[in-house]
């Protein structure tokens, strides 16, 4: 019989991983998906998927056994989002005190790094995740894991520590955005 | 209902999780609104872009990768350890060395302020002295130090007339002048600070040597 993610992560805590492996192969492919939903760059999803396993290994012991794995893992996901999102606005908060032009534009050398385009092989597949990656963190988020990892209103809720309805109201947001983000592109 | 209300509802209204009292509101008004009705077109297209978004698998032989960034963790976990029981020592001589830079920092820094006097010789100090624009300690807010002005090159001169901006006063409270003393506008000052004197009989003893000025600022009609 399957073992569920709970059992799996009683045998994490005990240093098991046989059972580390079935847990990371139950959600490589949803992390790896959310975060690139969120990066719009695939190796930074890989690498961002590879660091969320090891923030699970590393802080089993702090995982509530009452409580669902996946909302903690999501919630591991998105914390090390912000953490990233945070890194780059010191990074072009620097760039932009030392390296601006007098019109307010990075140097050529110093231009933030283009979304992997050969990554994304149909254009229209492409626009929509470019237009996602403009929105704000906030509804980023929540959009991802409502419209891409379908997971329901209240686990988003848990995850993202609020309410259900504000998390239903930023995620009509969030597609009310992406509508007018995705008209201007068209 | 209200265009914004009808459309905060969109997404429940995709969903199917309204009450069928208010689904045939928000349908009775995108019947009657066409701005409403525009909204929600595109509303619809953009979920079905991201149904149609497509997914992607995660790299093969990530559970691997993993496994080994956990053990080399590990191997690098016993190595910090070590760190951590040694670390009293890397401390304590850190300290020992900030210790003695600060100490030899600031001798050589005290030193210098009392060492040999440059600039002005007695005479000019003496000139500036009578002229009231040498200040003395108590004068000056920054007890024991000392704020000479000069303007174009020669002695400041007081000009009792002149009713200093704010700006100014600002300025003057910033390197320490005297608000009392106050100066024409349009002339270069010169601005000097004296560090350390901080006895006038000392000073006086020194008025035979030649004191040390820090330039603060030279500033052309504020």
């Amino acid at each position: 019989m399957e073992k569920s993610d709970k059992q799996l992560m009683q045998g994490v805590r005990e240093g098991d991983e046989e059972s580390f492996a079935i847990l990371m192969g139950r959600y490589k492919h949803r992390l790896t998906n959310y975060f690139y939903t969120l990066l719009n760059n695939y190796d930074r999803a890989a690498e961002a998927t590879q660091e969320a396993f090891v923030k699970v290994f590393l802080k089993a012991d702090t995982f509530d056994m009452d409580k669902s794995f996946s909302s903690w893992i999501y919630r591991i996901g998105m914390n090390y989002i912000i953490d990233e999102y945070r890194k780059k606005q010191r990074w072009t908060s620097f760039l932009g005190r030392h390296f601006k032009n007098n019109n307010g534009s990075f140097p050529t050398s110093y231009q933030p790094p283009a979304p992997d385009e050969e990554l994304i092989r149909d254009e229209k597949v492409g626009k929509v995740r470019k237009a996602i990656n403009s929105l704000p963190l906030k509804y980023r988020v929540p959009l991802a894991m409502k419209d891409l990892q379908e997971l329901p209103y209240n686990e988003i809720a848990d995850i993202m520590d609020m309410s259900t309805g504000t998390v239903k109201s930023r995620i009509n947001r969030a597609r009310l955005l992406l509508k007018e983000k995705l008209a201007r592109q068209m | 209902m209200k265009c914004q209300e009808c459309r905060n509802q969109f997404s429940a209204y995709f969903e199917d999780s309204l009450p069928q009292t208010v689904r045939s509101q928000i349908e009775a008004h995108l019947k009657a609104c066409a701005a409403c009705h525009g909204e929600w077109t595109g509303f619809q297209s953009v979920m079905e872009e991201l149904k149609g978004i497509g997914r992607v698998h995660a790299p093969a032989g990530i559970e691997a990768a993993v496994l080994r960034r956990l053990r080399n963790l590990a191997a690098a976990g016993s190595t910090e350890n070590w760190v951590k029981a040694s670390l009293w020592k890397y401390c304590l001589g850190t300290a020992a060395c900030t210790a003695i830079i600060c100490f030899l920092f600031f001798w050589t820094f005290a030193r210098a302020e009392t060492g040999t006097f440059a600039s002005l010789d007695a005479s000019q100090m003496e000139q500036l002295e009578t002229s009231g624009f040498l200040m003395l300690p108590g004068e000056d807010r920054r007890e024991g130090n000392y704020v000479l002005v000069k303007m174009n090159g020669q002695s400041a001169q007081p000009d009792s007339r002149y009713m200093p901006t704010q700006a100014e006063n600002a300025l003057y409270r910033k390197i320490g002048i005297d608000d009392s003393i106050y100066f024409g506008g349009d002339e270069e000052m010169e601005i000097y600070y004296l560090p350390e004197l901080r006895e006038q009989e000392r000073f006086k003893n020194r008025t035979q040597g030649r004191p040390k000025l820090i330039p603060v600022a030279t500033k052309t009609a504020f």
